[in-house]
């Protein structure tokens, strides 16, 4: 079943925050994207991911995968923690460290925006309640499935 | 290192006690519960040593019970243990009777709503209490005595009426045989309560796999920030109490139905044993399809020291055998999976018991019989409820894709078929490319089950203490 993840953070409106935002952008093509990409690609859980940021207002992590919430968010905390500390240091986090499992997982279940609508697949989120609604053109095939199809 | 004398006996060993019960508590108010608890909790069994005659008790403790005990405490703030006790330890939703229960395998004839006879809910659960006895007469004795003193002091008892004992009860089979006949009791994980990881054994466990209060980057449990709850959890275990029925006469049917299809590979005496070992991944006396693909030897060997690795597609143990489920061994995990565990699969230390009648052939008699599974661990979500998960739902290792649906496979023996996307087919392989397939059935249903903290026995003092 693929899930979504519209992870949304406010972005701090200081300007030391501000000066750290450029510099992700201006790192982001070299050095962001590949590590993402590495890990992303061995896991063969994801389909689609990227980072998107609106007016220097909020930054959005979004991805769609496959598992449950309660499954990978510790391969995601784990894979790319510099990252996550990166991105999330846009934002307030305070009580949040990193490297706590427990803290990651609250953090990243409160800022997780959900999509509008009704799940039509019986997708549920990270409290069990029914997703919003994501289209897929090939009825949730996973990406594994995929991938053997192509030959991959 | 950890001190072995402040944990509770049941993890820091297993224990030879012939009947074991678990009395399920709902306090009142603190006052009441904590004059309970002084009264009871000096008689834990703790340490590694021996049995000692007598009743050997061991406390559990949901958030819950933990809350009320610790509330208005300065030194312990609640709303703070709250924030740092794993999630699926104090949210209700991440309980297994939550809004996760579907993901764990607990739906349709398993699911939370008709749990503990319906008569209570897990959430109800502040305190359970197991409890080991030498005899009947010390059991009947011990219950009617705790009973006594948990009723005066206005501690309500979440009986279940349907069992003999009104409480889970039942005992340590004599020859270690559970009711479809297979021997449990062989494998333990080799903890490293040394931490000594130089000179650590190559299948010993870390010691944080089994308790809390020492996290680092591999184990990172719960809690993780020092301080005060840290240090109240510190060699305290989680425990996944589960109330499991099993349905006797259906997998004696289902051995029966199926032994033709089994015959022709290894002819008709060993048919049906042949599938239950099948299912389970060891012969029902105990030793390992792994190191005796063809045959059970004529006495069991339980010789643990075996892997999966020179058997990928699982021609001697299939992939969906209980065993190589719930611990894979050397079986590559997939990718994020071995992201998430970079020291190996999840473990648990396994204590538990059996309950209800013996029964022969495959006319159900209408009776109650299972197992009482106590599962120790540190970290509920990345041990005990993956492992629930991957019996449910085989896409946790990249061999199994090559299974049909090989995604939503499940375990032979646990696995829930009422979810509609389940892979209800159990492939065989055999030598060569052939196999024979199974249209599986349902062996199991869940009855009822908690998440439960063990504290260690230096936290048990210091919940029983004066406050403040
Ligand atoms: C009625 C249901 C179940 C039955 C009859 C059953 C039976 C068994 C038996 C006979 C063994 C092999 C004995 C041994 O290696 O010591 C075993 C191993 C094991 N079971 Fe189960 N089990 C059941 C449910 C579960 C559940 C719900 C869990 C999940 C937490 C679980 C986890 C394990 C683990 C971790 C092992 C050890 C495997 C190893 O390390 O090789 N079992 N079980």
């Amino acid at each position: 079943m693929t899930h979504a993840l519209n992870l949304t953070l406010p972005i701090k409106q200081d300007a030391e925050t501000l000066a750290k935002l450029r510099n992700l952008e201006a790192i982001f093509t070299d050095k962001v994207q590949p590590a993402i990409a590495a890990a992303l690609k061995q896991s063969r859980i994801v389909h689609f991911a990227r980072v998107v940021v609106i007016d220097d207002k909020y930054i959005q992590v979004i991805t769609e995968y496959e598992g449950t919430h309660q499954e990978y968010t510790e391969f995601f905390r784990r894979a790319l923690t510099p990252i996550f500390a990166e991105i999330f240091s846009l934002a307030d986090t305070t009580g949040l460290d990193i490297n706590d499992p427990n803290a990651f997982f609250e953090f990243s279940k409160k800022h997780n925006a959900r999509s509008l609508g009704t799940a039509t697949d019986g997708s549920t989120d990270i409290s069990g309640n029914t997703s919003g609604w994501l289209f897929s053109a090939y009825d949730g095939m996973t990406v594994a499935n995929i991938l053997a199809k192509l030959g991959k | 290192m950890v001190d072995l004398g402040n944990l509770q006996a049941i993890v820091a060993r297993s224990s030879a006690k012939p009947l074991l019960a678990v009395l399920l508590f709902r306090f009142g108010d603190a006052g009441g519960a904590r004059s309970f608890l002084q009264q009871w909790i000096p008689r834990a069994a703790v340490g590694a040593g021996p049995d000692a005659d007598g009743p050997a008790f061991h406390f559990m403790f949901s958030w819950n019970g933990i809350a009320t005990l610790m509330s208005g405490r300065p030194d312990l703030d609640v709303a703070q243990g709250r924030q740092q006790f794993e999630v699926s330890f104090v949210d209700p939703a991440q309980a297994p009777d939550g809004g996760i229960a579907t993901q764990l395998g607990f739906l349709d004839a398993s699911a939370p709503a008709g749990w503990w006879d319906g008569k209570f809910k897990s959430s109800d659960i502040d305190l359970a209490i197991h409890i080991g006895f030498d005899t009947p007469e010390q059991k009947a004795d011990c219950l009617a005595q705790v009973r006594q003193s948990a009723t005066g002091l206005g501690v309500r008892e979440l009986s279940l009426d349907s069992w003999d004992d009104g409480a889970l009860s039942g005992c340590r089979p004599a020859d270690g045989r559970l009711h479809f006949g297979y021997r449990d009791g062989i494998t333990a994980p080799n903890v490293d309560w040394q931490d000594a990881p130089a000179a650590r054994a190559s299948d010993a466990v870390d010691c944080r796999e089994i308790v809390v209060g020492y996290p680092n980057s591999d184990f990172p449990t719960a809690p993780f920030k020092p301080g005060p709850w840290q240090d109240f959890a510190r060699d305290g275990s989680f425990v996944g109490l589960s109330w499991l029925y099993q349905d006797v006469a259906a997998f004696n049917k289902f051995l029966k139905a199926n032994a033709p299809q089994a015959a022709p590979h290894v002819g008709p005496e060993l048919a049906e044993e042949w599938i239950a070992a099948k299912m389970m991944g060891r012969w029902r006396h105990g030793s390992p399809l792994s190191r005796f693909p063809d045959a059970p030897p004529s006495t069991p060997q339980l010789n643990d020291a075996f892997g999966y690795g020179d058997d990928p597609d699982g021609v001697k143990c299939p992939l969906g055998a209980h065993i190589r489920i719930v611990n894979c061994r050397d079986h590559p995990l997939k990718f994020a999976n071995q992201i998430r565990f970079p020291k190996g699969p999840p473990r648990v230390i396994r204590r538990g018991f059996s309950y209800g009648p013996h029964l022969e052939g495959a006319e159900d008699d209408g009776k109650d019989r299972g197992i009482v599974g106590l599962f120790y661990f540190a970290r509920i979500n990345e041990q005990f409820y993956t492992i629930l998960r991957w019996m449910h739902q085989t896409d946790f290792a990249d061999a199994y894709m090559s299974l049909p649906n090989g995604a939503n496979a499940q375990d032979a023996l646990t696995g829930n078929r009422a979810d509609p996307k389940a892979e209800t087919r159990f492939q065989v392989p055999l030598a060569g490319d052939a196999s024979v397939t199974f249209q599986m059935k349902q062996f199991i249903r869940y009855k009822g089950v908690a998440v439960l903290f063990a504290p260690s026995v230096k936290a048990l003092n210091t919940m029983i203490a004066a406050q403040g």
